[in-house]
C-alpha cells in the first residue's frame, strides 16, 4: 500500500463520516435553521473531502470530479440562503420580514 | 463482461446510502415544507457523492456525466422550491 491509497483511504473516510454526520444531523427534529448548518458540513467539507480522495485515487478524469466540486461547493450559499429567506418568508406569512 | 466493484469504494457507497441517505430519506417524508426541502437538498448532495462513488468503483468513467448534471439539476430545484415556498406557505 502506497502513500497516496492511505492519503486517499484517509480522504474518502473523513468525507464520508462528515457526510453520514450531515445525514444525520439533517433528520434530527431542529429548527430549519440548524438543519441547514448541517447540510453546510455535506457541501463544504464531506463531499471536497471524498472528491479529493477519489482524484488522489485515480486522478484520470480529475477535471469532471473538480467541475462537481466546484458546483457543489459554489451552490451551497446560494442554495441555503434562498432556503434561509423561505423559511424567514413563510413563518411571516408570505410576507418580506423586516430587517 | 461483468463489471467489479471496488470493494472500499463498495463499502462506502453502502455507508452513505444507509447512515446519510436513509435519515434524509425519513426527513424528507416528515414535518413542515422547508425542513423537507433542507433534508431534500442534503439528499441530493448524498447521491451525488454516492453516484461519484458508484462510477469510479465501476471503472466508468462516462458516468460521472450523470452526478455532473444532478449537482446542476439540484441547484435549480432547491431554488425553485424556496421561492415557492417562501411565497405560498
Amino acid at each position: 500500500m502506497t502513500l497516496g491509497d492511505l492519503a486517499s483511504a484517509a480522504l474518502l473516510a473523513a468525507g464520508t463520516l462528515a457526510l453520514v454526520l450531515a445525514g444525520i444531523g439533517s433528520a434530527l427534529p431542529r429548527s430549519p435553521f440548524v438543519r441547514l448548518h448541517y447540510l453546510n458540513l455535506a457541501s463544504m467539507v464531506g463531499a471536497p473531502l471524498v472528491l479529493a480522495g477519489v482524484v488522489v485515487r485515480d486522478p484520470s478524469d480529475w477535471f469532471r470530479l473538480a467541475v462537481i466540486g466546484v458546483l457543489l461547493v459554489a451552490s451551497s450559499p446560494a442554495a441555503s440562503a434562498a432556503t434561509a429567506r423561505a423559511v424567514t418568508r413563510s413563518r411571516a406569512g408570505g410576507q418580506e420580514p423586516a430587517s | 463482461m461483468t463489471p467489479t466493484l471496488d470493494p472500499l469504494l463498495g463499502w462506502l457507497v453502502v455507508v452513505l446510502l444507509v447512515g446519510a441517505a436513509g435519515p434524509c430519506l425519513v426527513a424528507v417524508c416528515r414535518g413542515a415544507p422547508v425542513e423537507r426541502l433542507v433534508a431534500l437538498q442534503c439528499l441530493s448532495i448524498v447521491m451525488t457523492v454516492g453516484l461519484v462513488l458508484l462510477s469510479v468503483g465501476f471503472d466508468r468513467p462516462s458516468y460521472l456525466d450523470v452526478p455532473l448534471v444532478l449537482a446542476l439539476v439540484s441547484l435549480a430545484g432547491t431554488l425553485v422550491f424556496a421561492r415557492f415556498f417562501g411565497r405560498a406557505l
